[in-house]
């Protein structure tokens, strides 16, 4: 396999460097766009197969199972440079978009041919090298996608006024931001003059009311690569993230080829994969979610440190977004749980004592359960310790530096500032909950089906559940719950000018378990089983598609409510998808922003198949006695099971 | 319940697309009419098409699950070209790469599992003709008649109005101007028309015209198109079977079968209105019937050999070369193979000494070539084979390697072939010998102005089970990487002759496809290619010392062929 290996690097060496030559031929004198000509053929499409080598390498190494032919089968991602250079010589007014659909294809191709190639080697790899490779194909993916975005399409909505705050902290060591909106720096990345000033004065100074988490993220990646620096910071996030929900799922019990599916159908699509090319906190958010879960999910086991890092991250999630807020308070009710149980009755003390308990590493409920009472205080107050202050740590950071900009010591004193200047909270949590998913221009489901696996996931939640995660599942659904139930509340829950579901985007883990018990209610459906399996190949084919539609035109990503609701339109993306589909599916979706008689029927009609899926993955997931023919299935499935616990 | 679902999800789909491409935009997006008229209506009716015989291929090959999920994928590539195409304007020549694109994207499936099993022959030919029909739309969109093929149809226009009297037909030069978009030229007339006994006539004779006539009456140019694709369909049905016969239990046959019927320089000739993909089916076909069909059919096999004998001398080759094996194999089968040559030679003369008044078959060729022996004619033979074999093989415009360098891999699998089905394959190697060989003598060995490798084409069928062993023995990185880079290249001329027709129609200083390799890669891969065309005075030296490397490069293909055959 060395072997295989070292000469699948030279030729693929080769090949690149035939393709510089061939890109860096002159273009016609009469392009349309003669310097994304050459950017494309001579830049990008080199970078975006190196990638792929790279990718392809790494999954060779790492998952030994995938053969000869996974190496082989790599080579037909070239097959985009011929067509896409023969566009650039004979079509010199060929549309950037029209380069782009070619172009994305290569991401797209490499993303299946990684996914095909580790699902091979899935029988054989571990967790966390199965996590590894995924994360790996979504960062090479994002990648690729990223000089494509980042060449053709200004920042919009939030964005520049994030990075002008990361240009701030560059150059001029503060945040004081007038001068930043004042001069022309921010055109490197925003081609105009920005239009509005996010900031409040205080004297002659204008402070951010934009979340400093991600600006200080950004700092140095932005040093190192501007724009495409931060960008590609946040395509690292995205690869974090997938891994982090790998083992998620994992650590809820998946099956390996279930962890695989879910993770791969939901990382690599809209919004995740959107949004890695976006300059949001919402995407890092939903990192810190989703650690912050998996070690509180050790429970009884979870040591000093993981409780310490827990705190951290449910302390950081205010820093990113002030959102997040919600997702702290849900998830910090957990890490508090854990942090004051032994003054309520944890268990009863044994012999050991915490610091000999502690030294060896031995997990919480250990080290309680084997204190002596003196101990068993002592460890109450590490305990608290651990699980407050790191949190208080970060937050009382975020109020002192809000206290020395606008002199109120509160973590989102910016926001509690304007706050009369706008409504914030409507209280109509059923128009923006039901438009947070089902909602025609700004809903998940419209864009990301695969979302609907997690109605029908529901209930093999609920049963995990009941079957000894609730340590896990208890922060994942107190978290999203109290995070949705705030975001549905808003005036703005569909967060316009940015792509879709962006708000939703921090409470994903949630669903993305949702999806993966979704697949395994499918697999446990008897008679239903084929026809949930072809729905659910559409609804994943559905959401791959519109994740390139995103990717190519990224101006059907951006919706304004308040247009759509002047003019009733379904917005850019259904009426670009109007040309190729008609009737568009989008009709059979309800708008929540321009609410009507067919939009209440619609959303009725949508929350009824919703309980309906419901419905179905608890009767498939139901515990029935099997019969002949299934003992070979289950046999199977625990064999699955016991190779990923391996 | 897996072809119920296939069948509702196709239909809505056809629907979906049908309604779709029927917008606004497929006219505003399209440079003329013509274009439009093939998105809007082609693209819709060959998806409908590919999802029929998809589903039709679950059914048959007992795989409804598989056959409908791919069926799926290839819809959404097949949506991914058409969002290309709606996204704006795309001239002409772009606009045909992406519908090829789209075709090759929905017969897919298909073509897939139709490789990767043992399917029936009604689903092989509708599958072929699914792909020729759809491309043959593009081809009338792009491209008008040129070299004999407006020859061919001004004669069955002729024969549909009860004459064969070629001097009436080109009276009507206004049919001759609306198919090839030229007024004839007296030269142009000279080189097709020939003075018999019976009156003025056609060189290429009337087979041909005479089963064009139907699809000419019933639809004009499609109609043509039509027959064409369809006569190619029952070639790539035969030779589908050959690969099932000759090599056996050879798991790439199905994939050979693709390359061959797909890939030039058959893809082509399955379009243009030419009568070397009537040759090939009847080569194959006898082929199959004398020598690898399960029960052989010696009666049958002469009449389908015998019937070359209405096409061109080019084809009859065939029949001289492979009636001694008949001989040699199957004594019992000789009397039975000979009426049936007999009886087709005793027609075809009967034909033409109606048609021409020279009781002989391929009187038109004969005429042609007495005619050609008169002081101050040029004679279309040369006997200079050192010039026109190379030539055949590797020019890079007009030779096999220029447009269909995956034929090559034939070479690797000739020890092999030979050693492991020697009777099988013998006498398709010595057709294909002795038609090369043959060819090398006739002056026009580039085939006129048609697609390149022409010639070849009635003998594609025959070489395809020597790559098929060609394609076992290359089981080392670099001779699969070098099968992979002939067939990738392949793919790629087809692509381009497909999308853009006039780039395969090259005259002496031409090189279209090599153009678009230039101009695409910037190191043209067959740009070393020698080029047979004397535009310089020392032309020779360049070509015959490129010739030296390709010569030594396809014995050494078929030397380690031979080490691979002796070691294992």
């Amino acid at each position: 396999m060395r072997r295989d290996l070292g000469l699948f690097v030279v030729v693929n060496a080769g090949l690149t460097v035939l393709l510089l030559v061939a890109g860096r031929q002159s273009v016609p004198l009469d392009a349309r766009n003669p310097d994304l000509f050459v950017a494309l053929t001579a830049k990008w499409l080199p970078y975006a197969l190196v990638l792929a080598t790279v990718g392809s390498a790494g999954i060779a190494c790492l998952a030994p199972g995938v053969g000869r032919g996974f190496l082989l089968r790599h080579f037909a991602l070239y097959a985009a440079s011929p067509l896409l250079l023969f566009m650039v010589r004979y079509d010199p007014a060929v549309l950037n978009s029209q380069l782009g659909a070619v172009y994305v294809l290569v991401a797209v191709a490499f993303a299946v041919h990684a996914l095909l190639g580790i699902r091979a080697g899935l029988p054989t790899l571990g967790d966390r090298r199965a996590a590894t490779l995924i994360a790996l194909t979504v960062l090479a993916t994002s990648l690729m996608v990223l000089p494509y975005d980042r060449s053709g399409y200004p920042t919009a909505s939030d964005e520049p006024h994030y990075l002008l705050i990361t240009q701030s902290l560059l150059y001029d060591h503060d945040l004081d931001l007038r001068n930043d909106y004042d001069g022309d720096r921010y055109r490197v990345f925003y081609p105009a003059r920005l239009p509005d000033v996010h900031g409040i004065g205080v004297g002659n100074a204008i402070y951010p009311i934009r979340d400093l988490g991600l600006p200080i993220l950004s700092v140095v990646p932005f040093a190192l690569g501007g724009r495409s620096g931060v960008m590609a910071m946040l395509c690292l996030v995205a690869a974090l993230l997938a891994a982090q929900l790998y083992l998620l799922l994992r650590d809820l019990r998946f099956s390996p080829r279930d962890t695989f599916l879910a993770t791969a159908a939901t990382v690599l699509a809209h919004p995740i994969l959107t949004y890695s090319t976006q300059v949001y906190p919402d995407l890092p958010a939903a990192l810190a979610f989703v650690g912050a879960v998996r070690l509180l999910g050790r429970g009884a086991a979870m040591r000093l440190r993981d409780l310490a890092w827990a705190s951290a991250l449910v302390g950081v999630l205010p820093l990113l977004t002030t959102r997040a807020w919600l997702i702290s308070v849900g998830v910090g009710v957990v890490v508090a749980f854990w942090s004051l149980r032994p003054l309520f009755g944890g268990p009863a003390p044994l012999r050991a004592t915490m610091s000999s308990a502690a030294q060896r590493g031995r997990g919480l409920g250990a080290m309680t359960s084997s204190a002596s009472p003196r101990g068993r205080l002592r460890i109450a107050g590490a305990r608290i310790a651990a699980g407050g202050l790191p949190f208080a740590g970060i937050v009382g950071l975020l109020a002192y530096v809000n206290g020395r900009m606008f002199g109120l010591y509160l973590p989102a004193a910016g926001y509690y500032l304007i706050s009369d200047q706008s409504q914030v909270l409507v209280y109509s949590p059923i128009v923006g909950g039901l438009g947070l998913f089902f909602d025609r221009v700004f809903g998940l489901i419209g864009r990301a089906p695969i979302y609907l696996l997690a109605f029908l996931g529901a209930a093999v939640l609920v049963r995990r559940a009941r079957s000894g995660m609730l340590p896990i599942l208890t922060p994942l659904f107190l978290g999203w719950l109290a995070y949705f139930i705030y975001i549905a509340d808003i005036a703005y829950w569909f967060a316009d000018g940015s792509p879709p579901s962006r708000y939703m985007l921090a409470s994903m883990p949630l669903l993305v378990a949702g999806v993966a018990g979704g697949l395994e209610a499918i697999r446990a459906a008897a008679r239903l089983r084929p026809a949930l399996e072809a729905i659910g190949w559409c609804v994943a084919g559905w959401t791959a598609f519109v994740t390139y539609i995103y990717a190519v035109l990224p101006e059907t990503r951006y919706e304004l409510a308040a247009r759509i609701r002047e003019t009733g339109s379904p917005g850019e993306f259904w009426v670009f998808i109007g040309r190729l589909i008609r009737p568009t599916p989008g009709s059979l979706l309800p708008s929540l922003v321009r609410i009507d008689g067919a939009s209440i029927a619609l959303s009725a009609a949508w929350v009824a198949l919703a309980v309906g899926l419901g419905v179905v993955g608890w009767i498939a997931c139901r515990p029935r006695p099997l019969r002949e023919g299934e003992q070979l299935d289950a046999s199977f499935a625990s064999t699955d099971s016991g190779i990923a616990e391996t | 319940m897996w072809r119920a679902a296939h069948i509702a999800m196709a239909t809505m789909l056809s629907v979906v697309i049908w309604r779709a491409l029927h917008q606004q935009w497929a006219t505003d997006n399209s440079s003329d009419a013509l274009v439009a008229g093939a998105i809007s209506v082609a693209l819709p009716l060959a998806s409908a098409g590919a999802s029929i015989l998809a589903i039709a291929a679950g059914w048959t090959i007992r795989r409804p699950e598989r056959l409908f999920a791919h069926d799926g994928l290839s819809l959404a590539a097949f949506l991914v070209c058409v969002l290309v195409l709606s996204l704006g304007p795309l001239p002409r020549d772009a606009a045909g790469i992406f519908f090829v694109l789209a075709i090759a994207a929905r017969f897919a499936p298909t073509i897939f599992a139709i490789a990767t099993s043992d399917a029936p022959g009604w689903l092989v030919a509708a599958a072929s003709f699914g792909v020729y029909a759809s491309l043959m739309a593009w081809l009338q969109v792009s491209s008008l008649l040129h070299g004999d093929e407006a020859h061919y149809v001004m004669a069955a226009d002729l024969i549909g109005r009860g004459s064969v009297d070629a001097g009436r037909a080109y009276a009507n030069s206004a049919l001759f101007h609306s198919l090839a978009g030229i007024d004839i030229s007296p030269a142009d007339i000279e080189a097709h028309v020939i003075q018999a006994p019976a009156g003025e006539r056609l060189v290429q004779g009337y087979a041909l015209p005479a089963l064009l006539v139907p699809g000419w009456l019933l639809a004009g140019r499609m109609g043509e198109h039509l027959t064409i694709a369809l006569i190619a369909a029952l070639a790539s049905w035969q030779l589908y079977e050959l690969l099932h016969e000759a090599p056996p239990s050879r798991p790439m046959g199905g994939g050979v079968w693709a390359a061959a019927a797909f890939l030039p320089p058959f893809l082509p000739m399955a379009t243009h209105v030419y009568q070397n993909g009537l040759g090939a089916l009847a080569i194959v076909a006898g082929y199959r019937l004398a020598f690898t069909a399960a029960r052989r059919r010696f009666l049958l096999a002469g009449l389908a050999l015998g019937s070359t004998l209405f096409l061109t001398p080019r084809d009859g080759l065939a029949l001289v070369a492979l009636a001694p094996f008949v001989l040699w194999y199957r004594r019992d089968g000789l009397l039975r193979f000979t009426v049936g040559v007999a009886a087709m030679f005793a027609l075809a003369s009967a034909v033409d000494a109606v048609l021409y008044g020279t009781p002989l078959p391929y009187a038109g060729y004969l005429e042609s070539m007495t005619a050609a022996a008169a002081p101050g004619r040029v004679s279309s033979l040369t006997f200079l084979f050192w010039y026109g074999l190379p030539a055949m093989l590797f020019d890079r415009t007009f030779g096999l390697a220029g447009t269909a360098p995956w034929l090559f891999i034939a070479a690797l699998g000739v020890a092999p072939a030979l050693r492991s089905a020697r009777r099988t394959l013998v006498p398709a190697g010595a057709a294909i010998g002795t038609t090369l060989l043959a060819l090398s003598l006739f002056r026009y060995w580039e085939g006129g102005y048609a697609p390149p490798g022409r010639y070849f084409v009635e003998v594609v069928p025959l070489a395809a089970p020597f790559v098929v062993f060609g394609l076992a023995a290359a089981r080392a990185w670099p001779l699969r990487m070098f099968a992979g880079a002939t067939l990738a290249m392949s793919a790629f001329a087809g692509l381009v002759i497909s999308a853009v027709p006039t780039r395969a129609l090259n005259t002496a200083g031409d090189g279209r496809i090599q153009d678009v390799y230039d101009a695409v890669l910037a190191l043209n891969p067959l740009g070393w290619l020698p080029n047979f065309q004397p535009l310089q005075p020392d032309w020779y030296v360049g070509a015959y010392l490129r010739t030296l490397v390709a010569v030594v490069g396809v014995v050494a293909l078929v030397w380690i062929g031979r080490r691979r055959t002796a070691g294992s």
